[in-house]
């Protein structure tokens, strides 16, 4: 079993409106993928079911087993970030270890007090004493402890500055990953985490609309500098997106033919924001 | 049952201002004025002189003293007299002063009690934290009976514990004093205090107590599970309504007497003046039973409301 996570016609409604409609997808084992969509385009709702933390529709395995049947169950083997700050502020970081070494079986306490240290975190300071950024790097250490087989981040770096957004992927990557755990991220900040992950997902208005490894965007997506001359010819191949900069265009075909694309300028692999622009506004067409 | 442990010790660590320091500070407050009062009397007992006749009044004896001497022999002479005193009359006595002193540390207690209980389930979810302490294994179930068992067990064990140091402290002074005087310590003061009988009372009223009020307990804890804002409101509000619709289309007081029963013998630590055998006798029955009952279906919908619950 290497599927992490297989939703199956996973629907999820508020009253009549549709936070996930009829949504399909799998994670497979290892991978880290990233879950990329607009402001209320289902992410969370998405992230809460894999989590046990809501209702749904549909048929949805998280590691083996339905996460309906109760989230402390869930939490055995995944772990979560919400976002930064949501530590609360009472808490001593010597507490929060004890607690955590208390309550999962899986946490390594010499792992996370290895991580600390390399921090200006001590011990006996509370959390509402420390700065947002030092309260992600807590909550980071304390999260990266724990051995389970899927971790689940969603907006984990929203207000944070460049150093510390920085930081944690690099230490994501670094500490953490290992191919064996599997990890989803969902962001609206697509460019840091573009040469993080494994796979993309894509989704808008309770829809998924790009399910791709990142090693296949090469194959289905193109992005062409088109020479000014053969823009005309350009837009005849249907590109899925448009961008003028610099009195150049730059146009992004899915499934066309190198061959065709070639001698129209420029190729090169669309950046994952532009592929997340250009998808979006076609699904909103 | 590791587990359960930690989850009451992350209890105190939050509430530790209210479950230890409060009560360390109140029992020193009693402590103080106890012995600043029985100090100044040693101390300035011999310059005071007293000119009155003075009732001495205890159980069924009543004495008159015309006094004409200092206040220092006075307290002398009423020692003795009380050494005297029959041995219900003495432990009844000290019954009293046993109790008083305990009083402020109940009172505070029971305030502590629903003030947390009214913020466990709440507060997480306003400052977001219930995404923190949901990423944990720890089922929904397991963190409520947490806080019951807090509520119920844990914290009127340190209050208890603060109340047994005030009593020890009571003793030793009221002992230290007595010995100038030629009273015998042990049948005047100690023998009618039995404290140690007295904390065995103390520790199954606040249990008891605690059980046949556990559906207002619980009632607080569904409210904190649940409230969007202002749970304070909701937790009075909504009993104050089921009154007054009583009052006004019933034609018995069941909901009012039902509601009043098991709120106010949180505000009567009095009760105890008779001992805990009357305590028992009015509350060990079926209507214990049932309010157990009603607790626990109240601690089932904070259970659900949990399970549900989001950031707010």
């Amino acid at each position: 079993m290497s599927d992490v996570v297989k939703a199956n016609g996973l629907t999820k409604s508020y009253g009549d409106f549709k936070a996930l409609d009829d949504v399909n997808f799998t994670i497979e084992k290892g991978s880290i993928v990233g879950l990329i969509g607009p402001n209320g385009a289902g992410k969370t709702s998405t992230l809460k079911s894999i989590l046990g933390l809501t209702e749904f529709e549909g048929e949805l395995e998280v590691l083996g087993t339905d996460p309906r049947k109760g989230r402390h169950h869930v939490m055995e083997r995944v772990c979560f970030i919400a976002d930064v700050g949501v530590l609360p502020r009472w808490l001593k970081v010597s507490e929060a270890l004890d607690y955590i070494e208390g309550v999962h079986a899986g946490f390594s306490r010499e792992k996370a007090e290895a991580m600390l240290a390399e921090t200006n975190i001590s011990p006996k300071q509370r959390v509402k004493q420390l700065s947002k950024g030092m309260v992600t790097q807590l909550h980071l250490a304390l999260i990266l402890s724990i051995s389970v087989d899927l971790l689940v981040l969603d907006e984990p770096t929203l207000g944070l500055d460049i150093l510390y957004r920085k930081a944690f992927y690099d230490q994501l990557l670094n500490d953490y990953f290992d191919h064996e755990t599997s990890i989803i991220i969902s962001t609206h900040q697509v460019e840091e985490i573009e040469t993080l992950l494994s796979h993309l997902l894509f989704i808008d208005q309770g829809n998924i609309v790009l399910d791709s490894p990142m090693d296949n965007l090469a194959d289905s997506f193109c992005e062409v500098i088109v020479k000014p001359e053969l823009t005309d010819k350009a837009q005849g191949l249907n590109p899925i997106h448009i961008r003028e900069s610099l009195g150049q265009k730059s146009m992004i075909f899915e499934n066309v033919d190198r061959s065709y694309l070639e001698p129209l300028g420029d190729l090169h692999v669309p950046s994952v924001a532009d592929l997340f622009v250009a998808k979006l506004q076609r699904a909103a067409r | 049952m590791n587990k359960f442990t930690i989850l009451l010790r992350r209890e105190i660590w939050e509430n530790k201002s209210s479950f230890i320091y409060l009560p360390i500070v109140v029992a020193s407050l009693c402590a103080f004025f106890v012995i600043s009062g029985i100090g100044a009397l040693q101390i300035g007992g011999d310059f005071v002189n007293i000119d009155a006749d003075i009732n001495y009044k205890s159980n069924q004896i009543t004495e008159t003293y015309n006094v004409d001497d200092t206040f220092d022999s006075l307290v002398g002479r009423g020692l003795q007299d009380f050494s005297r005193q029959p041995e219900i009359a003495k432990r009844n006595a000290l019954n009293g002063v046993y109790l008083a002193i305990s009083d402020p540390l109940i009172l505070t207690l029971r305030l502590v009690i629903i003030f947390y209980l009214v913020m466990s389930l709440y507060q997480d979810r306003k400052d977001r934290s219930i995404l923190f302490w949901k990423s944990m294994p720890v089922s929904d179930f397991t963190t409520v009976l947490s806080k019951v068992i807090t509520a119920l067990i844990i914290v009127p064990a340190i209050y208890l514990a603060c109340c047994m140091a005030l009593h020890l402290v009571l003793l030793l002074v009221s002992t230290l004093s007595a010995l100038g005087y030629d009273v015998p310590i042990w049948s005047t003061l100690w023998a009618p205090a039995g404290i140690i009988t007295r904390w065995f009372e103390m520790a199954s009223y606040l249990l008891i107590v605690g059980l046949w009020c556990l559906p207002f307990y619980a009632w607080v804890l569904v409210v904190s599970s649940r409230a969007k804002s202002v749970p304070l409101a909701w937790i009075i509000g909504l009993p104050l309504v089921l009154i007054l619709l009583e009052a006004i289309f019933g034609t018995t007081g069941h909901v009012k007497d039902f509601i009043s029963d098991h709120i106010a013998p949180l505000f009567m630590a009095k009760d105890l003046e008779r001992g805990i055998g009357p305590i028992f006798d009015r509350i060990m029955n079926v209507e214990l039973m049932i309010s157990i009952a009603i607790g626990f279906a109240f601690i089932a919908g904070a259970v659900f409301f949990r399970s549900k619950a989001d950031e707010l």
